[in-house]
């Protein structure tokens, strides 16, 4: 599959979607412009620069062209994908179990599980970062971090 | 004599300790960053947007401006030493810079590139001084159809100067302009995209978009090639350049300040651009090009020049025109509003102190990293060193206390890892962020100039050309669009992606 075919299909169904929520949000006249008027002019422009993209593709040089598998060839994606997952994992818990065990439990995991870091360093390093951090925002700045299931 | 006070006011300003210790903070942090490869100052500036919270307005631009000139400097020390560079607009100085190191003169590069960042920094923020007062007091005469177009011109410069396809730049302006619409609508109240969540009515936040798009889709982007970290072995040795270096550089020095400042005040230029043409510039003079590109001493300080100058001169059109110039200064805009200031021609007036303290923080600011990046050197050579396996979950984890501590959402965290991959993905299809970036900043002040001047005209879209001031930024921006499809300029933009891509 090409990939620039495939990028310019994914944008111009997001400006034609953006184009049609400015026209349910009303575009107004030039006189009185609308809540949407600007969306509706911003959408039809991302549409149109995607349909250009869609036609450059067809044009382009048949050695030139960039298939979606050639994007993730010779890269180990699999650490981004992982690196994504526990990301969302954090943020899902971390307002119940507080900033603490929350963020120890990600640089832990991060550094000993997928980085393979020594226990060593995979415990100091997150423990100097979490307590210096918590210093910061929560001594410093005065901003309240969320303490979770270790309570106040 | 009224600059001479403005000028001691401003010292006044920035000696106070509280401004000199953020000053010190924000060119540490700007130099560690400039020298980390992958984070830069977009990235670092949003992340530490919320530590600016609990300072005065002037402490935290001045925190946040030593982080963006900063980065200047510190991207230099990784371009001459690992060959990769620290910061974008250090690509350059990896072309002569890591020549350099690989024929053991790496100290002369080193040295070099500071004094050259010193001169050409110290140059830009005199320039910034004289220039932003009478530029403010011109542009008191901006009315929203001039705006309207200075921002027009912003975004085609910035996509015109865009690495790769310039249709690819125009559509992501688009998109950043659909993102900076979320929210409710100013005038009528009502709520745009916000896909029935109440947590996006206030809109977007910059800090969630930006450490998404910059921060954590490079730390993706990096954790599936493993990066090479190949520091030049061997002492660095005398930092001092010498006689000949010196002669050799005095005029690319003085060439790439100029250039830099220049191309740095338009707004879509910026850092990266003119160490770009600073260096073309010094190849095309020089007698004897043929050494560029292996260890000449000139490819090294005018880029570096060049990027410095440029970074000062970002500030003409924001503190003048409440305009950011680039990505960058869109944080920096962003901080404003956040502290209740709103940049533009009123704010030299309305608060002196911040923009003559910003600018006395500046010359201060420069002195304290001619410190950093010289006597310091070997530490930041031993942190080159430190494994990306230590460092990225720390920046990772920092981003998202740092987004998260802002509004206290767990929202915006949400947005911040849905923009790291939006912003994967866009690299890996060649679309870049940053002119998203910009649109997304300029949308609301774009937005209300549009309708502002529409409804001065009833509704006659000829107020943008029928306006001399207006006319002339449109008419710019209509010639930089016509000329990217001449096949020459078609041409002459497909030897610099390719010139980019071996870089990259």
């Amino acid at each position: 599959m090409n990939a620039e075919r495939i990028g310019s299909v994914f944008w111009f169904l997001f400006g034609a979607a953006a184009f049609i929520g400015a026209r349910e949000l009303g575009l107004g006249t030039a006189q009185e412009p609308g809540a949407g008027f600007l969306a509706g002019i911003a959408g039809a422009f991302v549409a149109l620069m995607a349909l250009i993209i869609f036609a450059q593709s067809l044009r382009a040089d048949p050695d030139s062209r960039v298939r979606l598998a050639d994007l993730w060839a010779d890269v180990n994606w699999h650490r981004a994908v992982l690196i994504g997952v526990i990301t969302l994992a954090f943020i899902l818990v971390f307002e119940r179990l507080g900033f603490f065990l929350s963020s120890l439990v990600l640089l832990i995991v991060v550094m000993r599980w997928v980085e393979g870091l020594p226990w060593r360093t995979a415990l100091l390093i997150p423990l100097v970062a979490v307590v210096s951090t918590w210093l910061l925002f929560h001594k410093v700045l005065g901003i309240a971090l969320p303490a979770g299931i270790l309570g106040t | 004599m009224e600059l001479l006070g403005n000028i001691a006011s401003g010292f006044g300003v920035a000696f106070q300790w509280h401004n000199l210790l953020f000053c010190f903070v924000g060119c540490l942090i700007g130099t560690l960053i400039g020298v980390l490869p992958g984070l830069g100052p977009v990235g670092a500036m949003s992340i530490l947007l919320p530590i600016t919270f609990g300072i005065s307005p002037v402490t935290a631009i001045i925190m946040l401006a030593g982080i963006y000139y900063g980065a200047q400097y510190g991207g230099s020390t990784t371009s001459i030493l690992v060959g990769i560079p620290g910061e974008a607009a250090s690509v350059v100085t990896t072309l002569d810079g890591h020549q350099m190191a690989l024929q053991g003169r790496s100290g002369p590069a080193l040295g070099m590139s500071a004094f050259a960042s010193f001169i050409a920094g110290t140059a830009g923020v005199v320039g910034l001084m004289l220039l932003a007062p009478p530029l403010a007091s011109l542009a008191l005469r901006f009315g929203p159809p001039e705006y309207f177009a200075v921002m027009i011109l912003g975004m085609v410069i910035l996509t015109y100067l865009a690495q790769k396809s310039m249709t690819k730049s125009l559509m992501m302006a688009g998109v950043g302009v659909l993102i900076g619409l979320v929210g409710l609508d100013n005038m009528s109240g009502v709520p745009r995209f916000t896909m029935g969540l109440p947590d996006l009515l206030d809109g977007v936040g910059i800090a969630p978009l930006a450490m998404g798009l910059f921060g954590v889709s490079e730390i993706l982007l990096n954790v599936e090639q493993r990066i090479k970290q190949g520091v030049v072995s061997g002492q660095v040795g005398s930092l001092l350049p010498n006689r000949a270096d010196w002669s050799a550089s005095g005029m690319p020095i003085a060439r790439g300040s100029l250039l830099g400042f220049l191309l740095g005040i338009l707004p879509g230029g910026g850092a990266v651009l003119a160490s770009f043409i600073a260096y073309g510039t010094e190849k095309r003079l020089s007698r004897t090009p043929e050494r560029f590109g292996k260890g000449a001493i000139e490819g090294v300080a005018a880029p570096e020049a060049a990027n410095n100058a440029a970074a000062q001169a970002a500030f003409v059109p924001l503190m003048t025109l409440g305009v950011p110039a680039n990505a960058v200064m869109g944080i920096l805009l962003g901080a404003l509003m956040i502290h209740g200031i709103t940049p533009g021609p009123m704010m030299i007036q309305k608060n002196p102190d911040l923009f003559w303290g910003t600018v006395a923080s500046m010359y201060l600011g420069n002195i304290m990293l001619l410190v950093l990046n010289l006597p310091l050197i070997g530490l930041w050579v031993r942190l080159l060193r430190v494994q990306y396996g230590v460092l990225f979950p720390l920046i990772l984890f920092i981003a998202l206390i740092g987004a998260y501590v802002i509004n206290g959402s767990e929202m915006d965290l949400l947005l911040m890892l849905g923009f790291g991959i939006l912003g994967y993905l866009m690299r890996k299809f060649g679309y870049e962020p940053a002119p998203l970036i910009l649109a997304f900043v300029l949308t609301p002040i774009l937005e209300n100039a549009l309708r502002q001047s529409l409804i001065i005209s009833s509704g006659s879209f000829s107020i943008f050309i029928t306006r001399p001031i207006s006319a002339a930024f449109l008419l710019l921006a209509a010639a930089l669009l016509i000329s990217a499809l001449l096949p020459s300029t078609r041409r002459k933009r497909t030897v610099l992606v390719a010139a980019a891509d071996d870089q990259n």
